[in-house]
């Protein structure tokens, strides 16, 4: 008897429950104003602003470079599937499954179809976040013409992902003939790995001396190296699903579409065919999952404990001062012991200052140019940490019920929540930009440089200390507040990792980058005439006291963000945020 | 002293509870019964401050919940079924968290006897993902108690306990009732309850059923008089 009737019926099931509880949030009017805004703009971004030639990507559709560098990229951030540590996460199910499909009379192969199948929400979301990102590329492709070609690439590079674990497990169970047989998609996926990135490797020079001329530069250098009929072999099956996202034309993507559902197909068949007893490892893999979540969720510490058996430290819980500091204190000591925080610091500040060493040495890199790096890095970072530093109501809302018994005011929350994750994350920025200031205190010469550059040393530090906190305190209040008014809409937790979490992360990361350029622009037009003006009266210590007064701009704009939000904390009942951890 | 009048409680259409008053006096337990899904969780919940009510009256020592939260708060302690925890901080940690947030004085003071008394002596340094089921209950407990509520509220709190555990935690509940503190507490063990508690709560369907002593539910219900507890409870829910 066969088992896609009742796999079929979870997968429907599944969904459009997943769908109801969704749209049974519309109750609220909070809700509903986010659907009509969120619906209005999808209309816009996808109907109406289609054929746009001013959008950020309209060059895209009609660029030669594009899909063979997006190729290059796409095959070589998958080597790590075939190269790295064996992702058994792309065999993982879930605890129900595990328990209840694993046991039942189904076959591996309709498990597998299983798994595809529920991956497919995933999917979706990402070509409708991608569609809408990459609109007006090349103004000719009509969004689901686009979304289509989309579809094809996501669900080939999951197929991919899943193929390669199959692979490495069969390579790993197998012995003699058959293993040398197993190994053949190793070998095959390295050769072309291989390949392409001996041919980057060697355009090196080539692809330096681009940069001086910027980015332009480095594209089309990129564009001609991967030109070469090796490399234009190796990327043949990626550049042909590619190119259909890539089509100028409504003829042009039908003509390419027909290459793309080829190279899916025969990914479908290549998961289906691989001969793999998975069930162990799913099951592995399942469990590794589900313990790293917990890790990250704050339910497993083992780890935390050094091997002679100390708990990492966490600094004393101060015995001054409002006790919501108690907030921000377990929130940092989850974030040294559950989230390696430390460590993280450690991996940025190391891999940073060896990628400066590394350039000084190779390339004579000067101060200045160290500077600039730092800043592009140290702004990315300031920009996008929010996204994976969750030490906050994003890691509480799931604890609601007992958050909600200490005798603490929903505004007191708020802030504690969102001041500590915000320090937090701004000693992570300090210590990035610590990398070039160390290099100059080592060498007497870069001192001189760096002197020249940013004037008085003590100014310039105090103006970072001030305005790295002040952004943090912006973004994390768009983002806290994102999580608390949509509790159901916003994944909580601490983990962000997977697939299934890129189009959420990129939605929340745009409106924290539009909300924060708007929430900016006061504080920068008053901060920037402070500037102008503390410059003649003060010199150097003007620019601290510019950025001064854009901290305390943007803090009368967050504390009563804060407090709004504490009475929705108050408001907030276990019931509405989805996930409680009981 | 918890004060409960008229409390409603709605989840959208369905109504979870539906005016219900009591009141729990200094030193009583009041044994708070009904069949599953009766409406238990959603009143202790909301006298822990956790559930907002649909309409009513809560007080704690004379504080009204909904006006004045954090003061009613800080006077009770809510110990669910499940214990909650967090993971990242140890045994000793989680009291001195619980200490600064109550604003108990002298916490370390306070600490070791009920570590001593929750038998976590050897424990301090334990994150809760090392703790037995047990220790993870006794925990939560001495989390409640650290800060000397005025009103405990307590569901299920023998679940995960030992023998042992059981018998040290029947009695810390009886010391912490006589030291005059208002205890309600919820649980489907009817010999517990017969055991500890002055009172009895019993609702069916979000609504109260039966309240008052053993006495005074016979009286009122003259023919439920020379039953056992199993049977008086089964004939209010049946």
């Amino acid at each position: 008897m066969s088992s896609a009737p009742a796999l079929w019926y979870l997968a429907q099931v599944t969904a459009r429950n997943r769908l109801r509880a969704q749209l049974s949030r519309l109750r609220q009017p909070r809700y509903v104003i986010a659907m009509l805004l969120g619906g209005a703009y999808l209309y816009w971004a996808i109907s109406m602003n289609a054929s746009d030639p001013e959008s950020p990507f309209a060059n895209l559709g009609t660029s030669t470079a594009a899909p063979i560098i997006v190729a290059a990229a796409l095959l070589l951030t998958s080597a790590r599937w075939w190269l790295a540590t064996p992702d058994r996460t792309a065999l993982a199910f879930t605890p129900a499954e595990v328990h209840l499909l694993f046991p039942a009379p189904v076959t591996r192969r309709a498990l597998v179809q299983s798994k595809l199948l529920r991956g497919q929400a995933a999917i979706l979301l990402n070509v409708l976040v991608w569609v809408v990102l990459l609109r007006g590329g090349g103004g000719t492709l009509d969004g689901w013409q686009r979304g289509i070609a989309l579809w094809i690439l996501f669900s080939t590079f999951t197929l991919h992902r899943l193929a390669a674990a199959l692979v490495r497990l069969n390579l790993a169970q197998r012995s003699g003939t058959a293993r040398g047989r197993a190994a053949l998609p190793l070998l095959i996926f390295g050769a072309l790995f291989a390949i392409v990135g001996a041919v980057l490797w060697q355009a090196r020079p080539d692809i330096t001396a681009a940069w001086d001329s910027g980015f332009s530069a480095v594209f089309e250098t990129l564009h001609t190296v991967l030109q070469q009929p090796a490399a234009r072999f190796a990327l043949l099956p990626v550049q042909a699903l590619v190119a259909p996202v890539f089509s100028a034309s409504s003829g042009d993507w039908l003509w390419r579409l027909g290459p793309a559902l080829f190279v899916l197909t025969l990914h479908y068949l290549w998961v289906l065919r691989t001969d793999a007893a998975f069930e162990e490892a799913a099951l592995e893999a399942s469990q590794e999952r589900a313990k790293a979540l917990a890790k990250l969720s704050g339910k497993d510490m083992s780890a935390t404990r050094s091997r002679g058996g100390a708990v990492s430290r966490v600094f004393p819980l101060p015995q001054w001062g409002h006790p919501a500091i108690t907030i921000a204190w377990k929130n940092a000591a989850a974030a040294i012991r559950g989230g390696g925080w430390l460590k993280q610091i450690g991996l940025f500040f190391g891999i940073f200052a060896a990628a400066l060493f590394v350039l000084k040495v190779t390339t004579g890199m000067p101060i200045e140019a160290m500077l600039a790096l730092t800043l592009v890095w140290g702004a990315m970072l300031l920009l996008l940490g929010p996204v994976w530093t969750r030490y906050d109501l994003r890691l509480d809302l799931r604890d609601l019920t007992m958050i909600r018994t200490m005798p603490l005011s929903g505004r007191a929350i708020v802030s504690a929540e969102i001041v500590g994750v915000s320090l937090l994350h701004a000693i992570t920025i300090y210590a990035f930009l610590a990398v070039p200031v160390l290099f100059a205190a080592t060498d007497r010469l870069m001192r001189r440089d760096l002197l020249e550059v940013i004037g008085e040393p003590l100014p310039a530090m105090l103006t970072a200390l001030l305005l790295v906190p002040a952004i943090n305190l912006l973004t994390f209040t768009i983002q806290n507040g994102l999580a608390l008014l949509y509790p159901a809409w916003v994944q909580l937790g601490t983990d962000r990792r997977g697939f299934e979490a890129m189009g959420q992360t990129m939605l929340t990361t745009g409106f924290t980058l539009l909300g924060g350029a708007i929430a900016m622009v006061f504080p920068v037009m008053l901060g920037g005439a402070t500037l102008f003006i503390g410059r003649v009266w003060l010199g150097a210590w003007g620019t601290p006291l510019a950025a001064l007064v854009v901290l305390l701009c943007l803090l009368a704009e967050v504390v009563p963000i804060w407090f709004a939000l504490g009475t929705v904390f108050d408001r907030t009942e276990p019931g509405d945020v989805p996930g409680q951890r009981v | 002293m918890i004060e409960v009048e008229h409390y409603s409680k709605l989840y959208g259409d369905f109504r979870a509870v539906h005016d219900l008053s009591f009141t729990v006096a200094p030193g009583d337990v009041l044994g708070l019964v009904g069949p599953n899904g009766a409406g238990k969780t959603s009143t202790l919940r909301a006298l822990a401050g956790i559930l907002q009510p649909s309409s009513g009256t809560i007080r704690i020592n004379g504080v009204d919940l909904q006006q004045e939260p954090v003061r009613a708060k800080r006077q009770l302690a809510f110990i669910p079924d499940e214990p909650q925890l967090f993971e990242y901080l140890t045994v000793t940690e989680h009291l001195r968290f619980m200490g600064r947030l109550y604003g108990v004085q002298q916490v370390d003071a306070r600490i070791e006897p009920l570590l001593h008394e929750l038998e976590l002596d050897g424990k301090r340094k334990a994150l809760p993902s090392e703790l037995s089921r047990g220790m993870k209950q006794k925990l939560a407990i001495a989390c409640g108690l650290l800060h000397d509520p005025a009103a405990l509220m307590l569901d299920e709190p023998l679940t995960g306990l030992d023998p042992v555990g059981i018998r040290r935690m029947k009695a810390t509940i009886a010391d912490r009732a006589r030291a005059g503190t208002a205890v309600i507490l919820s649980s489907h063990l009817l010999h517990l309850v017969e055991e500890l508690c002055t009172r009895l709560l019993v609702i069916r369907q979000g609504e109260r059923v039966a309240y008052g002593t053993v006495a005074e539910i016979v009286e009122a219900r003259p023919e439920l008089d020379g039953r056992s507890l199993e049977d008086l409870f089964l004939t209010l829910t049946a």
